[in-house]
């Protein structure tokens, strides 16, 4: 699975910690959903995209092979 | 059989102290909304993996016994609890600390530095119990430990996925 959540991140000026808090996970997580590490609860893919405004295609997009 | 003091007090005692640092590890851990879903993912995939060590040390030590040399229950029951426990928190620290990264722990080196460790200590292990000496066990730590650090030194540069 790969992921749309550094790009998104930047574009709003969004650090780690502050998507962190906003989806009430720690930072260690963040790191590893964005790093293709985790692939994360469909609840907790879904609030990342809601952090961002955008749907779960948008956000995550499916890929061969799964976690690292 | 007498009662045991001494192993009562390590018994208990280690238990109270091993709850008492699990419980001050997960407050401190709540505090950085540490306690979610990766934390549960990581803490139970090492549970899972650590019974893989506990079933080895099973077979290893019904070998021993089937070799002729007698074991203890207290020695038995010691090893194991030594063998899951050990595997569960090094195993957890190992992924805890894959995920912590930029870059992913190389899964070669890795291999290596668990089978050095765990082969050290069972082949030491293994030697206190023919010799009957307890001492073997603390020669047993430094190649476990050269294993953790080789397990879990950085490999050169990575590229990332993302």
């Amino acid at each position: 699975m790969r992921n749309q959540i550094k790009d998104l991140r930047k574009a709003m000026k969004m650090t780690q910690e502050d998507l962190s808090k906003r989806v009430g996970v720690s930072r260690q997580s963040i790191i590893a959903i964005e790093s293709g590490k985790y692939n994360p609860s469909l609840e907790l893919a879904y609030n990342i995209s809601k952090a961002f405004d955008r749907t779960i295609e948008e956000v995550f997009i499916f890929d061969e092979g799964g976690e690292r | 059989m007498g009662l045991q003091i001494g192993g009562l007090i390590g018994l208990y005692g280690g238990a109270t102290f091993g709850i008492l640092g699990w419980w001050l590890g997960r407050r401190m851990a709540k505090k950085n909304r540490g306690l979610d879903e990766l934390h549960d993912h990581i803490w139970q995939k090492a549970r899972s993996i650590s019974w893989y060590f506990t079933l080895a040390a099973i077979y290893i030590l019904f070998s021993l016994v089937a070799f002729g040399i007698e074991l203890s229950v207290a020695m038995v029951l010691g090893i194991m609890l030594l063998v899951h426990m050990s595997s569960w928190g090094i195993t957890g620290m190992i992924l805890s600390i894959n995920m912590n990264r930029t870059e992913p722990l190389k899964p070669s080196k890795v291999k290596f530095g668990v089978a050095v460790m765990v082969l050290s200590l069972i082949f030491f292990a293994v030697l206190s119990i023919v010799t009957g000496n307890w001492w073997f066990l603390l020669v047993g730590i430094p190649p476990s430990v050269l294993g953790l650090i080789s397990a879990l030194s950085p490999e050169g540069t990575v590229e990332g996925k993302v």
